[in-house]
């Protein structure tokens, strides 16, 4: 179980999930499916180290953007897998929803966003700081 | 179009300043397996893809492989960042400062600039797909040869999972292609009925009778 937050809004659903990675582990293996997983050597996925709320909420926002992400492209070409598509639209919904909060609390993700009211738009740039 | 959200798909925190790991590192920029190879052949190759599933699948990976463009420039940029030219001399980057300081360059490890033939498109779906499960392929083993370069591990993080994403690519690119194998087999027309490219019925392929010949004069 996730330390940070609980994934029960998508339990119960999926027949097909007992083969897909919760997003965290999913996030941090770079892959949502453990039938697709490859190692390398003895190497094992980074540890992701958090030091501020900041980091936190962009680390849940990345984490479920990429659960979707990635059955974005299953569905791409199974786009008839039902319960895959439902799943899908909870990732969906929960990111939208952490996008909201991050970005009410630390500033736009994107230019056309509601949080931009003093255009800070064009502060702090990913590469650049300590941009988890 | 696109549009811009302001975050990194995977976080990247390089700490240590390291020349030449970034002089490595820019294969997977600008290289022939590299992102922005990947990223601009797949959005090319989406336009004469033969279905919805196969125009959505190079649209969406092709969008995907812009992130990771950003990912490796800014991997490129915090190695290099806080170097003296001195560094930069006996790194032998002093020729790539030549030319463009510390501006970011998209080559090979070699120094050979990026160039647009490494889109390789033919236009024929099976052709394309072949290519671009070969580039996901290449460019995980590059990947893998790249962290064995390094003892990093702000470094090697984002390259294990860089070299994930290209094991999920290849998975959705080789599901694809067995499809439009399949239906290729099958004879199938109906992939797209209208496309002039594909999957001609049987009559395309049978002699012409002589008097179907235009008469001239």
């Amino acid at each position: 179980m996730n330390q940070y937050y609980d994934y029960e809004w998508m339990r119960g659903y999926v027949p097909s999930s007992s083969k897909l990675f919760q997003p965290d582990i999913a996030f941090r293996n770079g892959n949502l499916f453990s039938n697709l997983y490859q190692g390398y050597k003895n190497y094992k996925p980074a540890t992701l180290n958090i030091s501020s709320e900041k980091e936190r909420k962009m680390m849940e926002l990345s984490e479920v953007c990429f659960a979707a992400h990635e059955l974005n492209l299953y569905l791409d070409i199974h786009p008839e897998d039902r319960s895959m598509f439902l799943l899908f639209k909870d990732y969906q919904k929960k990111a939208d929803q952490l996008k909201r909060e991050y970005e009410e609390k630390y500033g736009p993700l994107c230019v056309d966003s509601e949080m931009n009211n003093n255009y800070s738009w064009n502060q702090s740039w990913p590469w650049e700081e300590n941009n988890v | 179009m696109f549009s811009y959200q302001k975050r990194l798909q995977y976080p990247v925190n390089i700490k240590k300043k390291d020349l030449r790991m970034a002089k490595y590192l820019v294969t997977q920029y600008g290289g022939p397996n590299g992102e922005l190879g990947a990223a601009l052949r797949y959005l090319n190759q989406k336009m004469t893809m033969p279905d919805d599933k196969g125009k959505a699948l190079l649209n969406d990976i092709g969008t995907e492989e812009l992130g990771h463009v950003e990912m490796l420039e800014t991997m490129i940029y915090q190695l290099m960042k806080d170097a003296t030219l001195q560094e930069l001399k006996e790194a032998g980057l002093d020729t790539h400062y030549a030319e463009h300081a510390k501006a970011l360059f998209p080559t090979d490890a070699n120094g050979v600039p990026f160039t647009v033939a490494y889109f390789a498109t033919t236009g024929d779906p099976l052709a394309d797909l072949s290519e671009d499960m070969a580039a996901e392929q290449k460019a995980r083993a590059v990947y893998e040869n790249l962290i064995d370069l390094t003892d990093d591990p702000d470094v090697i993080g984002p390259l294990l999972w860089l070299r994930q994403r290209e094991i999920v690519h290849y998975a959705r690119f080789k599901e694809l292609f067995e499809m439009y194998e399949k239906q290729l087999k099958k004879g199938a027309n109906e992939i797209n009925p209208d496309s002039p490219m594909l999957y001609m019925d049987e009559s395309f392929f049978q002699p012409a009778g002589f008097n179907s010949y235009p008469t001239l004069m």
